[in-house]
C-alpha cells in the first residue's frame, strides 16, 4: 500500500524556490499522520548541487533526479517525477501551485493516477484520510475536498500558504535514474522584467490608486504627492482615466493594466467593481478605504478601513514626510 | 487547419450569497454567468491567427449544461466558425481531470493543429485543464503564455511564459500542442451587435461522453481527482478592518506599509 | 462622469416623435423582458401594471438583484418586500432605494437575521422613533450604525455616549450636529483619538481648544488649529508651534486669516510652504516668492492655483518637469495663446492637459485631433468645442477609449451619438444610453440591447417619453 510523502521541489536558475521550503514545511506537519517517510524529489541537471538546501528538518530523503535540460521542462519533470512515484510509492505528493506547478501537476496527476487538487492552503488527516481546503470564487468560499477511492493524493499547494520548514537535518541522499524522455519544449532564454521608465503600473510594487472617491479634478494633485511621499507608483480606476484626470497608462483593470508585480495596493475611494478587480484582486496585500462600509472592494482586501479617503490622506502624510 | 478552444461558463458570485441546500456548491441564485476572463484572452489568439493566414477553422467546445450554451454563442458572436457542447448530467460532478478527458475525446474526435485553453477559470481558478487535456492526448504542452510567434503547419512555436514576478521565459515548443493563455497576450475584442445577433441562429453541435466514445467510469465521480464535501464561509470577512479615527487608522496603515515595503 | 447617476433619472429624448404607452407594453408582452419591464415600472407610475410587475421578477436570481439594487422601482421593491426570503430582505434592508413601507415591514418582523439589524439601524427611511428598538438587539454594529444615523434622537445619542464603546463614541464624534451635553458626554467617556475628533466640533467649548494648544500630541494642536472659533491667542501660539505638521494645519485652515501666514514663505519645512502655496487667496507676490523655490512640487501647487497670474504661468510652462507644465495646462488662468504652446509639447500627457481646454484656438484643436497619443485624443473626444463633424470621425476611431470619449461630450449631438448606440465596446453604449441627445431611433436601438442594464435604462427613457404625452 502507498506510504509516505513526496515533496516535488522546484528550482529556477539554479536556485531552490522559496516555496520548496514551504512544501516540506507542510509535510513535516503531517507526516505522523500520513505515515512513512517524507522524501523530496529535486529534479534538475545537476540535482546534487541543490541538494543541501533541501535537508530541513523533517526530511527523510531527498531524491536527486538528473534530466537533460537546466530550466523547467514538463515532460522532463513528469517522467523524472513518475520516477520517484514508483520507486517510493507515496500516498500523497505536494507540489507547487506556482507557475511552473501549474506547468505539469495536473499531468503528473493524470499520469499518476491521483487524486488532485490545486491552489490548496490546508490539509487535514484523519484517520490516515486526506482532506484539503482551498478557496472558491475569488476567496469568497472555501471548498473542503476529498479523495474517495484513490490511494494516491497530489497536492499543489498555494505558496506562502505553509510555514517554510527550517533547521537543517541528516537526510540521506539517493539518486535515481530518470528514463530517457523526449523534451517536446526547449528552453531559450530568460527575459527579465523591463524596469523603470514612464508610469509601470504591471512593474511596480507599491501602488497606491485613487477612483471616483476623489471627486474632483482638482483633488487628485494631492494624491499624487501623497503617492510620491510614500514611494508608490499612482493608479486609477477607469472613470478617473475616463476623465482625463490621470493618464490611460495609469488605470488598474480589466481594460487597463494589471499590477502584476504588487506586494502592496492602497485602493482610495474605489468601490471594487469586477472590472477593477481584475487588474489587482491577487494582490497579497491590499488595503482599501472607504467610505462606504458595503462598499464591494472590502470583500478582496486584507485590510479595510471605512472613513474618508481625505481625511486618510491627511493623516497618512504625517508619517511620511 | 484547425483550432480547437476549449472554453467555460465561469460563474461569478456576487458579494452576499448563500449556499445550495447540499452545502457543496454556491446557490445558483446568487450566481452571474459569464465567458471564463481567460478564454477571451484564448479566443482572440485563435481568430486573430485565423485573421492573418488563410484557411484556418476556429472551433469553441465547452463542457457544460444548458446554460453553458451562452459562452458558446459569445464565441460565435466573435468570430469561432463552429461550436460544440457535450454534456450529461452524469458530468454534474465533473473536475478537471474530468472535464480534460472529455475535452481530449473531443480533440481526437476533431483532430486539430493546435489548442488554446485558458490558463485558469475566474471561479474556480483550477490551473489544470489544459495541462491535463494535453496529457490525455499525448501533447506537448506550455502553460501561462502571453505571448506566442506561430505559423500555421510549422513544426514549431515560439512562445513566452509568464513567471514569478514579470520574469518571462521564452521557449520553443514541437507542435501541434496545447498552450494555456495568460492574461493580456492582446486585447480581446467585443462582439458586434451584429454578431450577437446572427450568433443567436448558429448551430451549436451537442453531443454527450457517450457518442464520444467515453464510458460512464470515465466522467463519473469515480473518475474524478476529487470531490467537494462542503463548501463554507471563510472565518471571518477577509478583511481585517483596520478601527479608529482617521488618525488612528492612518498610523496603522503607515505601519503596514513600511512592514511589508521595508524602510 | 456621474454615469450611473444618470440611472436614476428618465430622460426624454430630443425631437418631436412620440410613443405610446399602451404599444410599448404591447411589445414588451409579446416578447417578455425582465429589465425592461423593470424601466418601464421605474419610468412612471403609470406602469405599475401587475403584468409587468410579475415579468420583472421572473424568478428568485432576478429578485435578488432588484433587491440590491440602487435604481429598483419603488414599487418592484415594494413587491420584493412581500417575499419571504431572507436573502432578499437583507439586501432589501441594505438598499438605501428601499421604501418607506417596506422598511417599516422589515422593522416589524425585525428578524433573526444578524444582518438586517445594523442595515436598518443605518437606513435613512429608519425612522427615528424605531432606532431604540433596534439598538436593543445587543449588537455592537446596531449601535454604532445607529451613531451614525442622521435621524437618531439626542436622548439615543446620549445613552450610546453613555455605554463608553469606542467604536461609537468614535462615530458619535464625527458627527455634525454634536450639542454641547452630547460633546461633553462623549469627551468624558472618549480616548485621547476620540478627544482629538471632538476638537473639531463646531460647539467644543473655548476651554478645550485653549487647553489643546499646549497638549503634547501634534494631532490634538492640529485638530484646534483648523477651528473656526479658535480663540485668538490659541491661534497665535499654534502660529510658532515647532511641530511643523502643526503649522502646515494653521496655513491650511480656511479660517486663518492669510495676513498671518507671512512667515509661512519662508518656513523652514517645505509641508508648511506647499500648505500655503495651495491656498486660493494669496498675494501673487507671495506664489512668486513660492514658485522661485526649489521643489516641483511646491511650483506644482503653484501652477495649479487659479490665482497665479498669468507671467508667472508663463515662467511655469517653461519648467523642465512635464507635471508642472501640465498644470498650468490645467489652470483656468492660463490663456488660450499659453494653451496653444502647451498644445505642442513633447510631453503626451501636457498635450492632453491643453487638448481638454474648451477655450482653446479652433485651429490648436484641430491640431491636436491628428495626435497620436490616446490621453490627447481621449481628451480632444470629450473636449465641448470639438467641432461635429471632428467628434463624427473619433467615434469611428480605433480606439474605444476614444470612442467613449465622444459619447461623454456634453456637446455630442444627436447625430454623433447614434452611430455610438451600437458600439462593440458595450461600456460606450452603455454611456450613450444615458445621454440626453438621443434620437428615438437610437433608443430603440439600445433598447434591443444585449446588456441588461442598457435595456432597463432605454425602457425607462422610453416610458418616461410615452408617458409626458
Ligand atoms: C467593459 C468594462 C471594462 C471596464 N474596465 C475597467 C477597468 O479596467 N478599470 C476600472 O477601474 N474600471 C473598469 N470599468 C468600470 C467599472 O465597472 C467601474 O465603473 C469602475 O471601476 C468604478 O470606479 P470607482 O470604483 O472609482 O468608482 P465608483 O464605483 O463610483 O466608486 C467610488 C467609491 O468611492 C467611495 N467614496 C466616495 N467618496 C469617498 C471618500 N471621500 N472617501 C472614501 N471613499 C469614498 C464610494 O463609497 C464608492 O465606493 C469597466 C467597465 C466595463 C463595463
Amino acid at each position: 500500500m502507498a506510504q509516505g510523502i513526496l515533496v516535488i521541489a522546484e528550482q529556477r536558475r539554479g536556485v531552490l524556490s522559496p516555496v520548496t521550503q514551504e512544501l516540506i514545511g507542510a509535510a513535516r506537519a503531517i507526516k505522523n499522520d500520513v505515515g512513512g517517510a517524507v522524501s523530496v524529489a529535486i529534479i534538475a541537471r545537476d540535482p546534487a548541487s541543490l541538494a543541501e538546501g533541501a535537508r530541513l528538518d523533517g526530511v527523510d530523503e531527498v531524491l536527486l533526479l538528473p534530466v537533460t535540460a537546466d530550466e523547467f521542462q514538463p515532460d522532463l519533470h513528469v517522467a523524472a517525477a513518475m520516477q520517484a512515484v514508483s520507486e517510493r510509492d507515496p500516498s500523497l505528493i505536494l507540489a507547487p501551485h506556482s507557475v511552473d506547478g501549474w506547468g505539469y501537476a495536473a499531468a503528473l496527476a493524470v499520469q499518476a493516477d491521483a487524486g488532485f487538487a490545486t491552489d490548496v492552503f490546508a490539509i487535514q488527516v484523519d484517520a490516515g484520510e486526506v482532506t484539503a481546503v482551498r478557496g472558491a470564487y475569488g476567496e469568497r468560499a472555501h471548498a473542503l475536498l476529498e479523495f474517495p477511492g484513490r490511494d494516491r493524493v497530489l497536492l499543489a499547494l498555494r505558496p506562502s500558504a505553509f510555514p517554510a520548514a527550517e533547521g537543517a537535518a541528516d537526510s540521506t541522499v539517493t539518486e535515481l535514474s530518470v528514463p530517457e524522455t523526449a523534451a517536446r519544449s526547449r528552453h531559450l532564454e530568460f527575459i527579465d522584467p523591463p524596469s523603470e521608465g514612464g508610469v509601470d503600473i504591471p512593474g511596480a510594487e507599491f501602488i497606491l490608486s485613487i477612483g471616483r472617491g476623489v471627486g474632483e479634478e482638482d483633488n487628485v494633485e494631492e494624491f499624487a504627492e501623497l503617492a510620491e511621499q510614500m514611494q508608490a507608483v499612482l493608479g486609477c480606476s477607469r472613470p478617473i482615466a475616463d476623465a482625463g484626470w490621470l493618464p490611460k497608462a495609469r488605470q488598474v483593470g480589466y481594460s487597463g493594466k494589471t499590477a502584476s508585480s504588487c506586494k502592496l495596493y492602497l485602493a482610495l475611494g474605489i468601490s471594487g467593481s469586477v472590472q477593477h478587480l481584475a487588474g489587482m484582486k491577487h494582490v497579497e496585500n491590499i488595503i482599501a478605504v472607504n467610505s462606504d462600509a458595503n462598499a464591494g472592494i472590502f470583500n478582496v482586501a486584507r485590510y479595510g478601513v471605512v472613513g474618508d479617503m481625505f481625511e486618510v490622506s491627511k493623516e497618512l502624510r504625517q508619517h511620511f514626510e | 487547419m484547425k483550432i480547437l478552444v476549449p472554453v467555460k461558463q465561469a460563474a461569478l458570485v456576487e458579494d452576499d450569497f448563500e449556499l445550495r441546500d447540499d452545502g457543496r456548491d454556491v446557490d445558483p441564485d446568487f450566481v452571474d454567468l459569464q465567458l471564463n476572463e481567460w478564454d477571451d484572452y484564448s479566443l482572440e489568439t485563435a481568430l486573430q491567427l485565423k485573421e492573418s493566414h488563410d484557411g484556418i477553422e476556429v472551433v469553441a467546445v465547452t463542457v457544460g449544461d444548458d446554460d453553458a450554451e451562452d459562452a458558446l454563442r459569445t464565441c460565435l458572436a466573435k468570430g469561432a466558425d463552429r461550436a460544440i457542447r457535450v454534456w450529461d448530467d452524469e458530468l454534474g460532478d465533473a473536475d478537471p481531470v474530468v472535464i480534460a478527458r472529455v475535452l481530449a475525446a473531443v480533440a481526437q474526435r476533431e483532430t486539430p493543429d493546435l489548442v488554446l485553453a485558458g490558463t485558469q477559470s475566474s471561479d474556480l481558478g483550477f490551473s489544470a485543464t489544459g495541462v491535463a487535456m494535453a496529457t490525455f492526448m499525448g501533447w506537448p504542452h506550455a502553460a501561462v503564455v502571453v505571448a506566442l510567434d506561430y505559423s500555421p503547419g510549422a513544426a514549431t512555436a515560439t512562445v513566452e511564459r509568464e513567471l514569478e514576478g514579470g520574469l518571462r521565459q521564452r521557449l520553443e515548443i514541437d507542435c501541434p500542442a496545447v498552450l494555456t493563455i495568460q492574461l493580456g497576450i492582446n486585447t480581446p475584442r467585443y462582439a458586434s451587435l451584429r454578431g450577437i445577433k446572427q450568433a443567436r441562429s448558429l448551430p451549436v453541435e451537442e453531443l454527450t461522453p457517450e457518442d464520444l466514445g467515453l464510458e460512464a467510469q470515465d466522467v463519473g465521480e469515480q473518475a474524478c481527482g476529487a470531490r467537494v464535501r462542503k463548501m463554507y464561509l471563510p472565518e471571518k470577512g477577509q478583511a481585517e478592518m483596520i478601527e479608529g479615527t482617521p488618525a488612528q487608522q492612518a498610523e496603522r496603515i503607515a505601519a503596514i506599509v513600511k512592514e511589508v515595503m521595508g524602510g | 462622469m456621474g454615469a450611473d447617476r444618470a440611472l436614476e433619472s428618465g430622460k426624454a429624448v430630443m425631437g418631436g416623435e412620440t410613443v405610446e404607452p399602451q404599444t410599448l407594453i404591447g411589445r414588451l408582452l409579446a416578447r417578455p423582458d425582465a429589465y425592461a419591464a423593470a424601466g418601464l415600472l421605474a419610468a412612471h407610475p403609470d406602469f405599475a401594471d401587475h403584468r409587468l410587475l410579475r415579468m420583472a421578477l421572473p424568478d428568485r436570481a432576478t429578485g435578488l438583484v432588484f433587491a440590491g439594487m440602487r435604481f429598483s422601482p419603488a414599487c418592484l421593491l415594494e413587491e420584493l418586500g412581500g417575499w419571504q426570503d431572507s436573502a432578499v430582505q437583507r439586501r432589501l434592508a441594505g438598499n438605501p432605494a428601499t421604501p418607506a413601507p417596506v422598511i417599516a415591514r422589515l422593522l416589524d418582523n425585525s428578524s433573526a437575521d444578524p444582518d438586517v439589524g445594523p442595515r436598518l439601524a443605518a437606513h435613512v427611511r429608519t425612522p427615528t422613533d424605531a432606532l431604540p428598538g433596534l439598538v436593543a438587539d445587543g449588537r455592537l454594529a446596531t449601535r454604532v450604525a445607529a451613531a451614525g444615523h442622521p435621524g437618531a434622537g439626542h436622548g439615543l445619542l446620549l445613552e450610546l455616549a453613555g455605554r463608553g464603546e469606542m467604536p461609537v463614541l468614535r462615530v458619535l464624534s464625527a458627527r455634525a450636529d454634536l450639542s454641547t451635553a452630547l460633546l461633553a458626554r462623549i469627551w468624558e467617556r472618549g480616548d485621547r483619538h476620540v478627544q482629538a475628533e471632538l476638537l473639531r466640533a463646531a460647539t467644543c467649548p473655548r476651554q478645550l481648544l485653549a487647553a489643546a494648544a499646549h497638549a503634547p500630541h501634534a494631532l490634538w494642536r492640529r485638530r484646534a488649529a483648523g477651528h473656526p472659533a479658535l480663540p485668538e491667542p490659541v491661534r497665535w501660539r499654534l502660529l510658532r508651534d515647532s511641530d511643523a505638521r502643526v503649522r502646515a494645519a494653521v496655513a491650511e485652515a480656511p479660517t486663518t486669516p492669510v495676513e498671518l501666514l507671512h512667515r509661512f514663505q519662508a518656513d523652514p519645512a517645505q509641508r508648511v510652504r506647499i500648505a500655503l502655496a495651495r491656498r486660493q487667496d494669496l498675494p501673487p507676490s507671495w506664489l512668486d516668492s513660492l514658485a522661485r523655490q526649489p521643489g516641483a512640487w511646491l511650483q506644482r501647487w503653484v501652477a495649479r492655483n487659479p490665482c497665479c497670474p498669468r507671467q508667472m504661468l508663463e515662467r511655469l510652462a517653461q519648467s523642465a518637469a512635464a507635471e508642472v507644465r501640465r498644470a498650468v495646462s490645467r489652470n483656468p488662468a492660463t490663456s488660450a495663446f499659453m494653451l496653444a504652446r502647451l498644445a505642442a509639447d513633447a510631453d503626451p500627457w501636457v498635450r492632453a492637459g491643453a487638448a481638454g481646454r474648451a477655450d482653446l484656438y479652433p485651429s490648436v484643436l484641430a491640431r491636436l485631433a491628428d495626435d497620436t497619443e490616446v490621453d490627447v485624443l481621449g481628451a480632444v473626444a470629450a473636449n465641448p468645442s470639438t467641432p461635429a463633424e471632428r467628434l463624427a470621425g473619433l467615434a469611428m476611431h480605433d480606439d474605444r477609449d476614444v470612442r467613449r470619449a465622444v459619447a461623454q461630450n456634453p456637446a455630442a449631438s444627436a447625430a454623433v451619438l447614434a452611430p455610438l448606440a451600437t458600439d462593440p465596446y458595450p461600456l460606450n453604449r452603455f454611456v450613450v444610453s444615458q445621454r440626453d441627445a438621443l434620437s428615438l431611433a437610437t433608443l430603440e436601438a439600445l433598447a434591443g440591447d444585449p446588456e441588461p442594464r442598457i435595456r432597463f435604462i432605454a425602457w425607462k427613457r422610453l416610458g418616461a417619453l410615452a408617458a409626458s404625452h
